[in-house]
This record gives structure tokens, sequence and C-alpha cells, in this order.
């Protein structure tokens, strides 16, 4: 509905109305961004000589291992994508929907799990170096098998678990295709080979590039996998300065560089997200051409079912051998299913906690149409790229400073995960707000109700969908995070994916296993409730 | 006794320079059906959310019932107003049904029942309770908007723009109906439209804005053949605005001949008047002007003819004239203007 015209003049009856909304939206943007600018504040007033000497020998040494990594991480999934994106959408491949459905599979997993099952194969010590050696008869010592915690070993993995996010876009954008466009090319006389170039290429090209900076960005802020892989990251050497040396000045510096890199990626991002309006979207479109692969149809089919294997079937087949194993030897004690009730308590009471403080925020956000409003409520989606590792850094300073009593207690571990996953949650809750004319509210007015009332019996039951997607994101969300989870949680309290990742990291994969596999299904099942819902 | 009154209502919106209306004043009394007509930007949308509540005005106060509803530090909110409103696009509760729709803001629950019944009479939805607003029709949806804030017995009853998403076959149905709803429901009606065929038919009192401003209040008649202004005499129906000077009491001289008109100026005046493209009379003999066809459109009912003069082709006339008329391009015709018909601006 056109309500945006009339919107612009509502706004002194909304600041009126809504007075109190409005604060708590602006106290909760602050809030959200107050870790980050800690942290740029710790690393301004750090010492000219910390400042140098990192700037000097590690930062330039950090920069090209994380960017490098990101951006061939970022081409291979690209590759991996596009193949089959191709496949799917534009070719009469057999099974495509189930192809579909796997090929965004890769999402459920994280890459921390995914990581951990691929050391105990192609590790030095992992099933495929020990069958090499046993066949050349020496040691797995001197096999020396280091593949994995090499520089490609590493960017394979992770593009074998970040390309959907490429894939997905990529979907989208060749379904949009409009199918005339392709006939006009063809009609001109132009080869299949041409047409892909001069029409089909520039119409997903943005989608590509929007989704490798995903993937950019993903790689420069993870923490699990990175540290189990033994890569010199950013994110790993400011867990080490937490943990190991405790040197905090290193530690602000090292994480503020880091965010002025993600940031300038994400506003790249945002930039071709933005502009691209390549698109033409007219009701004469025609639906997206689909090409006959006739004799090549076997070896697409092998093609993808070989990249199926590394993403999907290697390690959930490992997973499934691992738990089997362990549930023989008896991992399911009493203190297995007390850190699964645990982090499932944990998920529950957050992502309930961040839908309550969503709603008020995500209301004003699309309904207040103030500029300085605006600018400030933007703060509100800092904690969207900021990697859980600094996010954790962030907090861990502001509650020693201001909270101190507070520190490594389940609240504090909750306004971490505040910070964090808000943003996943508002973006869920605007969308359908977004889609929500303001003149339902305004007819509830008009028919007697106080605002209050004209919120809860109109706005809510109209936008739950959003609601609900917001929660069950969150909910999944607070179950796989792992670096700020590890660094604040209560002594002696682990979640799910802590528990993954400690068992994981000490080569106890036995217990390690069967959570993963559990929180894989909840994801999922999630993935599969998300697509539905939309 | 005046049901509402605007006195020199303003407001401008945050983001921009000129206001959005200014010094707006005019009033209603019971059982009258008013449009506020002008084009898309003049502000007629921005005075219907003002009455309701919905927006509130920089300066100005509104009266309801010889009580003030807004002035200066004083505002009455949407929901103690007792007007009801229509959306444009009529905004149902998707997740409601017709019935509930209808019977949202009917609190005391002894009388739901018979407010339902008379609702659904007055807007002949019977057997459609039930359903919901996705699987009703455009014009049934439009009649449940309507129920849903009469069942509110409002004292007036707002509609911004209630034809814009129906297509015209049904618009012309909806028109007679609507009124004839609003009627029995011996209700006084505002409509905002930008559409002057919709205001011509279904109004007994029209007000015509334009950037904001009044330019005119008036009976359709009145708006129609006695327009305050150029914008006016253009917005609403075509017409043809002609300079000419005064060259006796009642005669005015011009490039399309002598017009007579009824009251008398002073003679040596420029004047600036308008003739309805109804106003002309054509002939084939050489009496009148000499003017060159340029185009003929049918529209059923008339004929609609675009002519200039032979002599000045720069100068262009549009005129209606009976559609069995013969006319085609670049016939040479002679015309001449009905006398007392034209208004002098």
């Amino acid at each position: 509905m056109k309500n945006q015209k009339h919107n612009n003049g509502t706004q002194a009856l909304f600041r009126r109305t809504w007075s109190p909304f409005i604060k708590f939206s602006l106290l909760i943007s602050l809030f959200s961004a107050l870790p980050l600018i800690y942290i740029l504040y710790q690393a301004a007033g750090a010492s000219i000589e910390s400042w140098s000497k990192l700037l000097k020998a590690k930062i330039p040494v950090l920069l090209f291992n994380t960017i490098s990594l990101a951006l061939v991480t970022a081409a291979i999934a690209s590759i991996i994508a596009f193949t089959l994106a191709w496949l799917i959408i534009k070719t009469d491949l057999p099974f495509k929907k189930t192809f579909h459905w796997l090929a965004a599979m890769p999402l459920a997993i994280p890459v921390y799990i995914a990581t951990f099952t691929y050391i105990t194969i192609l590790g030095p010590a992992g099933a495929i170096p020990k069958l090499i050696s046993n066949i050349l008869n020496i040691t797995v010592l001197e096999l020396k098998f280091n593949f994995i915690y090499s520089f490609m070993g590493v960017a394979l993995i992770f593009s074998f678990f970040t390309y959907p996010y490429i894939y997905l876009l990529l979907c989208n954008s060749l379904k949009n295709i409009d199918g005339n466009l392709e006939d006009a090319s063809i009609s001109s006389g132009l080869k299949l080979r041409e047409t892909f170039r001069k029409v089909i290429l520039p119409l997903i090209t943005p989608s590509i590039f929007s989704g490798s900076l995903l993937v950019i960005i993903y790689v420069m802020a993870d923490f699990g996998a990175i540290s189990m892989l033994r890569f010199e990251s950013f994110t790993r050497v400011i867990y080490l300065q937490l943990i190991g040396r405790y040197d905090r000045a290193s530690a602000t510096i090292l994480s503020s560089v880091l965010v002025l890199f993600i940031y300038i990626f994400l506003w790249i991002e945002n930039y071709i997200r933005t502009r691209k309006t390549l698109y033409t979207s007219t009701n004469t479109q025609k639906s997206s051409k689909v090409y006959k692969l006739n004799k090549w149809k076997i070896p697409c089919l092998l093609l993808v079912l070989i990249i199926f294997t590394f993403t999907l079937f290697i390690p959930m087949a490992t997973l499934i051998f691992w738990s089997a194993k362990g549930v023989f030897s008896g991992v399911l004690s009493i203190n297995f299913f007390k850190y699964v009730t645990d982090s499932l308590l944990l998920s529950l009471i957050t992502a309930t906690v961040v839908t309550l403080i969503a709603l008020p925020v995500s209301f004003v956000n699309t309904r207040y149409k103030n500029n300085l409003y605006k600018v400030i409520s933007k703060l509100a989606y800092t904690g969207y790229a900021l990697p859980g590792i600094i996010t954790a850094l962030g907090t861990i300073f502001i509650f020693n400073r201001f909270l101190p009593g507070l520190y490594k207690t389940l609240f504090c571990l909750i306004a971490a995960y505040v910070i964090k996953l808000l943003p996943q949650c508002l973006q869920s809750q605007e969308n359908t707000l977004l889609q929500l004319s303001s003149y339902y509210e305004d007819t509830s007015l008009t028919l007697g109700y106080k605002p209050w009332t004209s919120l809860r019996k109109v706005t809510i039951p109209l936008m739950k969908g959003g609601i609900i997607s917001g929660w069950v994101l969150v909910f999944i969300n607070v179950t796989k995070e792992l670096p700020a989870t590890l660094l604040l949680r209560p002594p002696g309290f682990d979640t799910m994916a802590v528990r993954v990742w400690i068992d994981a990291s000490e080569g106890i994969y036995t217990s390690a296993s069967p959570i993963a596999l559990l929180l894989i299904g909840m994801s999922m099942l999630t993935m599969k409730f998300l697509m539905k819902y939309k | 006794m005046k049901l509402l009154e605007l006195v020199k209502i303003s407001k401008s919106f945050e983001n921009s320079k000129s206001p959005i209306i200014e010094d707006i004043s005019f009033s209603l009394n019971q059982g009258e059906f008013v449009t506020l007509l002008g084009p898309s930007g003049c502000g007629k949308t921005t005075i219907l959310r003002i009455i309701a509540g919905l927006e509130i005005p920089d300066t100005g106060d509104i009266y309801l019932n010889e009580k003030q509803i807004n002035g200066k530090n004083l505002f009455i909110p949407p929901y103690l107003r007792n007007i009801g409103m229509v959306f444009q696009n009529y905004a149902l509760f998707p997740h409601l049904t017709v019935k509930e729709n209808i019977l949202f803001g009917v609190k005391d629950k002894t009388i739901r029942n018979s407010i339902l019944n008379e609702i659904i009479k007055e807007i002949n939805l019977k057997g459609l309770e039930h359903r919901y607003p996705s699987e009703l029709s455009g014009g049934e949806q439009q009649r449940v908007a309507l129920g849903r804030a009469l069942a509110q017995k409002p004292s007036i009853i707002l509609l911004d723009e209630p034809f814009s998403s129906l297509d015209a076959q049904l618009k012309h149905s909806m028109r007679d109906e609507l009124k004839e709803i609003i009627q029995e429901a011996n209700t006084t009606a505002i409509f905002v439209t930008h559409d002057q065929s919709d205001a011509l038919a279904m109004s007994n009192k029209i007000i015509v804005l334009d950037k904001g401003h009044i330019q005119q209040i008036g009976t359709p008649q009145q708006v129609y053949f006695e327009p305050s202004s150029k914008f006016v005499s253009t917005f609403i129906g075509e017409a043809n605005i002609i300079l000419g000077e005064v060259i006796d009491d009642t005669i005015i001289n011009s490039d399309i001949g002598r017009v007579k008109i009824k009251n008398s100026l002073k003679k040596g005046e420029t004047v600036t008047f308008i003739l309805r493209p109804s106003d002309f009379i054509i002939s084939t003999d050489t009496l009148g002007i000499k003017v060159l066809v340029k185009t003929v459109s049918f529209y059923g009912s008339i004929l609609k003819v675009k002519v200039c003069l032979y002599d000045k082709p720069t100068l262009q006339y549009i005129i209606y004239t009976d559609a069995k008329e013969n006319i085609k391009v670049n016939d040479i015709i002679f015309i001449s203007v009905k006398q007392n018909s034209a208004h002098i601006l």
C-alpha cells in the first residue's frame, strides 16, 4: 500500500504517543554500540609504542593472511555456488528440488564442526594419512601430511561451508532473468555462449559480488574454525592475547583494525546491493529459460554429487560414525543431557529477551521518520558484522568497568547476545512491519482504541510471522554461537557449541559428535522452517 | 448548527520548506456530503487526517458539534473523536472476518448482534459475514470498510480516495451505492478525491484545493459553471480560456468573435473568460468564425473536436458536439458561441 507519502506528516503525533518507545529504542541503539565504542576508545588511548610495534610487525602479516584467505575462499565458493546454481536453476538436471535443498544445507553446519570432521580425516593423524602411512609402511609423523593446515586446506574448508551465501543470492537472480531477454539475444543471432556473456552474466554479477562479500566478512569474523586450523588470523590472535598474554592494549588495537576492514567490505556490499537495479521486473516478464543438458546430464549429475560429497556427505558421515562409536562407549551420561538442556534453556531465554527488546525498536524504526532518530537507530545494527570475539571483548570491558559484580554471569552473557543478535531479530520484524500499512493502526485509532490497544489488537497479530522467525533465528544462533560464549560464560556453564569446540579441540570426537549432530539437526529444522515461512 | 468547523488550519512537514496546507477554513452542516477536490499533493488527505486526529496541525482550531477538538495546546486524540474513516485501499484487517472487521470497534457486547444485522443490511453483504477480506471483491471490500466505520455511529465519516483501487466500470456503480448507503445511515461525509467526475457526481458541496490553499467552495454547479480561477476552470472539466476586450456594456470582442455576456463591464477593459466545450454551436454555412478541424474523438454520447483558427493556427479550442455529426480531420467549419455562456474570470 502506498502509505509512505503520508507517514511523513504523522511524526508530531507519533512522537507524542510513543515517546517512551522512542526513548527505549534510542537507549538500546546506544547500548548496542557501546562495546565497539569502548574498544575504539581504548585503542585510541593505547600507547604509541604498542601501536607502532603492532603496525610494524603483526598487523601487515595478519592483514595479508586474513584478507588473502577471505578472497581465495570467496573465489572458490563462487565457483561452487555458480556450478550448482546454474545446473539446478537453468538446466533440466533431475531431482532439482532435492538438490536445491541439499545445496543450501551446508549453512546449517557450523564451520567449526565441519572443520573437526575434516581434521579427523585429513589431519596429520587422520584416517587418510594413517591409511597412506600403513601402505608405505612408515609412521604418520614421518609422512608429515599437513594439507588441512595449509592455506589452501583452510580456504577449501571455508568455501565448502560458506558457498550457500552466494548460492542463494545467485539462484534468486538466475530465476529472475526475464526469458524474453534470452529469447531476444538468441533471435538476434547470438550463440548460447555469447548470450551468457552479454546478457546473463551482467545480470548475475551483482549477486555473485554481494554473496562473495558476505563470505569475505564471514571468514574475517570467524573464530572457531580458524582456531582449530591454527591459522594466524586476527580473531585467533586477539583470542590468544586475551587468554594467554592478557594483553588488552594489543587486543583492542587489533580489534579496531579488523573492524575497520570488515566495515569497509560491508560498505562495499551495501553499495552493490542498493545499486543493483539492473533487473527488469514487469508484468510481461517471461520465466527464465531452462536449457537442455542432453548428453551432459550424467557428467553434470556426477559433478553435483561430488560437490555434495565434500560439503555434506563427508562431515555428516564422519559425525555419524563418531557418534555411534561414542554412544556405544557410553558418552550419553547425565552430564551430556545437562548441557544440552542448559544450552537450550539459555537459547530460549535469550531468544525471548531479544524478541521483546526488538519489538518496540522495530516498531519505532519503521514508523518514525525523524532524521536524527534514523541516524542513531542505525547503531542498533552495530553487532551485525561485529565478530563474536570482538563483541565479547567489548562486553568484558564494559562489565569490568561499570558492572564488575555481574561479569561472567548469565546476565553478562545474554547482554552480549543481545548486541550480537538483535540486528537479525530486528531485520525479521522490520521486514514484516514494512509490508504492513500504518493505516491498520490508524483505523484502529479512529475506531476508538488507544494506541497501546491498537498495537496489541492489530499490529502484533499482523506481524506474528516476523516475530516468530526472528525468535527462531536468535534461538538457533545462540545455540551455535561460539566465541562470545567461550569468553563470557559463567564458570562451569557450557553450551552445546562450547562443548563441541572444547571436546573436538582436545580430540575427544566421540563426545563432540553427538552434540554436533544435534546442533546440525536443529539448524536444519530451523532452515526448513524459515525457508517455508518466506 | 455547524457540525464541523475548521478555522485557519496550517501544517508543514518536517522535511519541507513550504507548508502542505495553509489557512484552511471551512465548515459543514449535518447531512452534507462534501468533497475535497484537488490534484495529488494539494494537501487534501492531510486535511482529512487532521480532522480524524491522525495528524496534528501546526496552527488553527477545529470544532466538532461546537466543542473544540483541536487548538492551541488542545488535542483530542483520534480514539476520543468518534469520527469514522475509510482509508485508501480500505485497510481491512486481513486476519479478521467480515463480521469481526465490522464489529472491531463495537465494545458494548450487548448491542453487537443488532449492530451487525443493521450494518450488514445497510451495506448489503448478507451471507458473507464469515469470509476473510482476501475472499471479497474490490467493491465488497469497500462496503465492509464503510460498514466498519458506520458501526461506530460516527458523527462524521471521512473517505480517502475510496475509488482509487476500483476499475472504471465498478467505480460508477459504487459511486451510487456509496451515496445511498451514506444517505441511508443519515451521516455527514467528507470525501477526498482527485477525480473531478467523482466530485461532481457525489457531493452537494465541493472544496477545490491547490497547493495547500482553498481555491473555491461551492455547489457542483457553481464550481463547474462559475469557476473562481483559471485553475478551477481547467481542473474541473475542460475549458477554453480566452482573452477579450469589452467593446460595449455586455459585449466582448475576441479571437472567436463577439461574445455577449450577462453582466455589464467597463468599456475598453481587457478580460479573461472561459467557454466550456459545450458552449459552441457548429454550422457549415459561413455564419461564425472559420476554423480548421485538427482532431476528432468519438466519446459515445458526444464528439470531441479540437479546432484551430483558420487565420491564427496557434489558437486552439475544444468543442463538444452531437455524436452523430459528420466532421472529419482537416474539414473547415464555422463556429459561434451560445448566448450568455461566457464566464468572466
